[in-house]
């Protein structure tokens, strides 16, 4: 096969989203098995050095797209620019990472191109015939599908939950193709405003920070204390089984195999021993600070922090600390 | 006002099951995708709310998928259209938005909506499918809808990204796809089933939508299902757990190695650690 295999990069806030840099080891992967060149897009970069951005990754080449006002559009604009950009270039794999954004783009430029889109992979493969074919889950994870695509460029989205970051072992020389826009394009939907939902109910799936109760706490009134850290750090509160069999936490909060599985940025455990289904629900958080007060408890295994000790002493002391100390969740307003 | 809302049948997929024996999908039980649910109820709730509004449910399909029509018609859809499709059609996503597509062309519509998701297969191609296909401004994952009769025009709150909201507006008609949280569908008793038992449903050959059926091809194709294999991540085992749970982990992925670190101090100590660690990781800031 020949071809080179790109990558789409996301970025928020002057910075290229994680999905987007699992995506590209994940695509790194890909162009090392078939001995292609791995070359990422980005549109609007919000940084000059896009070298020493990349270059633990891998990349041996980008495509850069400036110039283009892209305030209070929607990702229309962007699906029009990546269209042509791979008329121009003919790529042989595009990938986006499975967010909602990713997800719609990537369908916008596939029907734009008269192709065909994979979502959700999980994993590719070449088949004996030399195809190139993509797995992903079936029926909410109780079946895989594996498909293929007729026609290049082969465009997937990649789900990047359980994904890590990998990092390349060399250096290679970064090739730079900018291109510079300078026309204007009519978006029919316009952007007005930009708003964050309510940490307390939004989807626990959702939540960038979640708290997590166990039987460990005790009892349901002591859910105030949580809820207390809850607002302070802007976290969504979830719970385990036996506390939505309690009735202390509604059963859309529930997490772990029976439940809702979690990737937050932030996870804390609160009296929660850690049962492998359980685990099952929080294991891809990037980070996990667990409070239990029997040391052998196996959410420990997974905690980057695991504090050893009693919640009802350090979590009254972590929000009166918090409260005197100025410091804040720079993500709230 | 005419509203389409595009639905889908999906297996319920509490009761599918994958059969070693015979490497073959068993118990599927068609169920209304829940996406789909959601944007029909969110059409009738309009044609509760203002006046002269038809919704109008389409699909494509054997003619076994009038079941999930008459299911539509119970909770308020005014009309129902089943597009028969052959058997030699593969019809991927991108096959159905085209199809879709066609046929809605020739019917009279102010909005379209649609679920942003197909649970079975996980899509979310159709909606913005239609929208290249016809031409049409699309809103995808709406949490919240407004529309203004007046001015012909539709306020919504779509997620981007976890938490983010974005509040778009956008003329009429569109194409709109309807994230999980916009409402709480409607129970559909069996007596309102029954009652619908005798309505119309419109059943149209693909064929007969004037396409050229050789320009629809699927783009995708499915070569297998099998039973779910996990991404294999650094496995960390667990010294405390029964075998039948140890098991369950590394069949489900295990997780990923950690470097962890246990402390064992003073309430204010550990306070401090946490807060600390907090810090460390970007989640608070003095700024």
């Amino acid at each position: 096969m020949e071809g080179e295999i790109w990558v789409y990069m996301e970025h928020d806030r002057g910075q290229i989203l994680e999905s987007s840099l699992k995506c590209m080891s994940e695509g790194r992967k890909l162009a090392v098995n078939l001995g292609l060149d791995l070359a990422c897009v980005i549109i609007n970069p919000p940084f000059e050095d896009i070298g020493s951005v990349l270059k633990d990754y891998g990349v041996d080449k980008a495509y850069i797209i400036q110039g283009i006002d892209l305030e209070g559009h929607t990702s229309y604009v962007n699906s029009l620019i990546l269209t042509d950009l791979l008329r121009m270039h003919a790529p042989l794999v595009v990938l986006f990472a499975a967010s909602s954004e990713g997800n719609e783009l990537a369908a916008r430029v596939a029907a734009k191109l008269k192709r065909g889109l994979i979502e959700n992979c999980i994993d590719f493969e070449i088949d004996n015939e030399g195809r190139l074919l993509a797995r992903k889950p079936f029926c909410g994870g109780k079946l895989h599908a594996t498909l293929t695509w007729t026609k290049r460029p082969y465009i997937a989205t990649v789900d990047t939950n359980s994904l890590t970051v990998e990092k390349a072992k060399e250096v290679k020389p970064l090739k730079v193709v900018t291109v510079e826009l300078r026309q204007t394009f009519e978006d029919k939907v316009r952007v007005v405003d930009y708003v964050r939902a309510d940490p307390k109910k939004i989807n626990v799936n959702e939540a960038e920070i979640v708290i997590t109760v166990g039987r460990g706490l005790g009892e349901a009134r002591f859910l105030k204390m949580i809820e207390e850290l809850a607002d302070i750090l802007g976290a969504t509160i979830g719970g385990t089984r036996p506390t939505v069999d309690e009735g202390w936490i509604p059963e859309e909060r529930k997490i772990g195999s029976s439940g809702k599985e979690i990737s937050p940025t932030l996870h804390i455990a609160c009296g929660v021993s850690g049962a492998s289904h359980f685990i099952v629900g929080v294991r891809n958080s990037k980070f996990t600070i667990a409070i239990n007060k029997d040391v052998s408890a196996p959410i420990f295994k997974i905690a980057d922090l695991g504090v050893v000790g009693n919640l009802h002493e350090i979590i009254p002391l972590l929000i009166k600390k918090l409260r005197e100390s100025k410091l804040k969740n720079i993500r709230l307003k | 006002m005419n509203i389409i809302v595009c639905v889908k049948r999906v297996p319920h997929p509490e009761i599918i099951r994958y059969d070693i024996e015979t490497s073959s999908v068993k118990d599927i039980v068609y169920v209304l995708n829940p996406y789909d649910r959601v944007a029909l109820e969110e059409a009738v709730r309009i044609k509760e709310m203002l006046e002269k509004v038809k919704v109008t449910v389409i699909t494509l399909g054997p003619p076994e998928a009038e079941d999930i029509l008459r299911f539509c018609l119970a909770m308020g859809a005014d009309n129902a259209i089943l597009l028969l499709v052959n058997s030699y059609i593969n019809n991927d996503a991108f096959a159905t938005s085209l199809i879709l597509s066609k046929a809605i062309s020739l019917l009279p519509y102010d909005m379209i909506l649609c679920g942003a998701v197909s649970i079975d297969d996980n899509s979310a191609f159709v909606g913005p499918g239609i929208s290249e296909f016809l031409n049409l401004p699309l809103i995808s994952n709406v949490t919240k809808m407004n529309i203004l009769v007046e001015e012909r025009k539709i306020i919504a709150y779509r997620r981007v990204r976890k938490v983010d909201r974005e509040v778009v507006e956008c003329a009429l008609p569109a194409v709109i796809t309807v994230d999980i949280d916009l409402n709480e569908p409607r129970y559909v008793s069996s007596e309102k089933i029954l009652k619908v038992r005798e309505k119309e449903i419109t059943k149209l050959n693909i064929e007969s939508l004037n396409v050229d059926l050789g320009s629809i091809e699927a783009a995708t194709k499915v070569i297998r299902y099998t039973l779910p294999k996990p991404r294999l991540k650094k496995v960390t085992y667990f010294e405390g757990l029964s075998p039948a749970e140890r098991l369950k982990m590394i069949m489900t992925g295990g997780t990923p190695k950690k470097s962890s670190r246990l402390i064992q101090k003073s309430p204010q100590d550990a306070v401090s650690e946490i807060i600390q660690f907090l810090i460390n990781i970007g989640v608070l800031s003095n700024e």
